[in-house]
């Protein structure tokens, strides 16, 4: 009984509190704006005869005619296009975004937003080197923010060491194929098992970001080079060791930027030397 | 007792973000001083293709505000066709377009910039955050938060019969985003291999180097196409792009609801186990036991 009496003072205060909130947002400008948008603007009558012309000169002929502004993203791998459409505004919109491989949206404002579709698979976001730093760096604190081993190849080091805290009992259940519930592990070995579920979910994407923002960091003083490079590493624990002996060396197109210790950060591009192959004639490189 | 003082801490928490969004909104909204109402000026952007940095000029010059672009975004590219709007529902609309926002800095002047991301203190706030880091048009491109049928078709015959397939298994849903978008990430690579390649036909093999900045736009283009392209890729493989979609396992939002079992005798599958119509499955991952003596024995506790 009192625990029902408790569920609906709370489910009240709940509702209260909503209310208010809901008021006080309703209160402030921007949600209690009013639409600039006339209820049948889509239906609003459109003519539209363009020939060779751009998503720019043809979203200023439709924004004239629909009294409405526009703003879109990027710009369109499709430069130029025909269009001939006497329909109405929902139609025109539908097909120039189609044609140019945009979406669009209204705003209560009147604003038409145009965003990117990529269902054309020829095309790709703008890419701005400083707009690319700031997202890799963002990205990068994020996969960092909760201390885990980032290191791919010491995925399974982890499991291992997750397995080895497991007690007798748990081993035997787990050997007689029936599951071990997280529920029942000790707060240590649950450490263990966040762990391994953050080196197997992230350890890569981390290694992946940290290499993108170090690349693009360095990318302004950086410099392409041809260097040789052994063909084969042997590797431990999933890093180079050493070169494996006897076979021959081949030639790479490498990126050479600077490390944050101001080493050498070197990506080596995968991209073949243009054929017929010339015989090096330094022996530079590594 | 505990579940009413947690509804009534929610309830608090709720009623301060409220006045909070309330009293950030307000000032430039409703205050009286002139720099502000300059926010109500009706401007003109008929710009067409332009840049963040040259719409922020526009919007200064017309409104007598100082209105600027974080530096990161100066160069985004975009195509305005404004006319005859408040300046305030032209930074509305800006700032929709790419989940940027803007805010007053100082009397009069005013910053567009993407909104901060709050880094995660539990692995279940870490797909939220990825999802916010990552633009919109980049997420669009990557698939994620993007239905199936928005995907670009798959032009590989074969690789479309394999995905086919994995409708009768029901995973067609997963793995449908990482076949497209893989496929089209590889295209573009290429291309921009071609350019790059370029740099190559004054003899490389002479050890002479090629600054960046002998670069042509094009073929600095291509190196950032190309290392961004890379990070991503790491970001589409399942099942990682769970994550990066902004979603979670439940046994990833908490791990004590995660399944242990052993595969084989040197294999720890860690996940969820669910049932349906078409029998048992699992989602999660799985990772391999190394031992140093060929004996899979744990250490008894105390003696590590």
């Amino acid at each position: 009984m009192k625990l029902t009496t408790r569920m609906t003072g709370s489910r009240a205060v709940l509702r209260i509190c909503f209310t208010l909130g809901a008021a006080l947002l309703c209160a402030c400008p921007i949600f209690a704006q009013p639409s600039n948008l006339s209820p049948d603007w889509m239906a609003k009558p459109i003519a539209l005869t363009v020939q060779r012309q751009s998503l720019s000169d043809i979203t200023a002929i439709l924004s004239a005619q629909l009294g409405l502004s526009i703003v879109a993203d990027g710009e369109p791998l499709t430069r130029q296009a025909d269009v001939e459409l006497n329909g109405t505004a929902k139609e025109a919109l539908d097909r120039v975004a189609d044609i140019f491989d945009y979406t669009w949206m209204p705003l209560k404002s009147g604003v038409i937003l145009m965003r990117k579709r990529f269902k054309n698979p020829d095309d790709y976001p703008q890419m701005n080197l400083e707009e690319m730093r700031q997202m890799a760096r963002e990205i990068v604190a994020v996969l960092q923010a909760l201390p885990f081993d980032p290191n791919p190849a010491h995925e399974n080091a982890i499991i291992t060491e997750l397995f080895r805290s497991f007690t007798p009992a748990q081993v035997l259940l787990l050997r007689s194929g029936r599951v071990l519930r997280g529920s029942e592990l000790s707060v240590q070995q649950l450490n263990l098992l966040q762990q391994a579920v953050l080196s197997s979910y992230f350890s890569e994407p981390c290694s992946a970001w940290t290499l993108l923002l170090a690349q693009l960091d360095s990318m302004p003083q950086s410099f392409l080079q041809m260097r040789e490079w052994p063909t084969f590493y042997q590797k431990r624990m999933g890093l180079p060791v050493e070169p494996v002996k006897g076979i021959p060396n081949h030639w790479q197109f490498t990126f050479v930027g600077k490390d944050q210790n101001g080493g050498e950060l070197i990506t080596c591009l995968p991209w073949q030397a243009p054929q017929p192959r010339l015989t090096p004639k330094f022996q530079g490189g590594q | 007792m505990s579940s009413l003082s947690a509804c009534l801490n929610r309830s608090l928490r709720f009623l301060i973000a409220c006045f909070a969004i309330a009293y950030i909104r307000m000032p430039a909204c409703s205050q009286p001083e002139a720099q502000e109402a300059k926010l109500a000026i009706r401007v003109h952007l008929r710009l067409g293709p332009t840049t963040l940095e040259k719409v922020a000029a526009a919007l200064s010059q017309q409104t007598g505000l100082a209105i600027n672009a974080a530096s990161y975004l100066r160069e985004h590219k975009l195509i305005v066709q404004m006319d005859n709007l408040p300046a305030q529902d032209a930074l509305d609309a800006l700032a929709a377009l790419n989940e940027w926002i803007w805010y007053k800095t100082e009397p009069g002047h005013y910053l567009i910039t993407r909104p901060r991301v709050r880094l995660p203190r539990e692995i279940a706030e870490i797909p939220p955050a990825l999802y916010k880091a990552m633009p919109i048009e980049m997420r669009r491109y990557a698939g994620f938060g993007v239905s199936v049928e928005e995907l670009s078709p798959i032009a590989d015959p074969q690789m479309r019969q394999e995905l086919e397939a994995l409708k009768q298994q029901g995973t067609y849903e997963l793995m449908a985003p990482q076949a497209s978008v893989g496929a089209k990430m590889d295209s573009l690579r290429l291309k921009q291999q071609n350019l790059l390649v370029e740099v190559l036909k004054p003899d490389p093999f002479d050890g002479k180097i090629t600054p960046y900045s002998r670069l042509t736009p094009e073929q600095k283009q291509a190196l950032l196409i190309f290392f961004v392209s890379n990070a991503l890729e790491s970001a589409i493989a399942q099942p990682r792009s769970l994550a990066f979609s902004g979603r979670l396992l439940p046994f990833q939002r908490d791990i004590r609801k995660a399944d242990i079992v052993m595969t084989a005798e040197n294999c720890l599958q860690i996940g969820t186990f669910f049932s349906d119509e078409q029998g048992r499955h699992f989602v999660g991952f799985f990772g391999e036991i190394k031992s140093d003596q060929n004996s899979l024995e744990p250490i008894p506790q105390g003696s590590r």
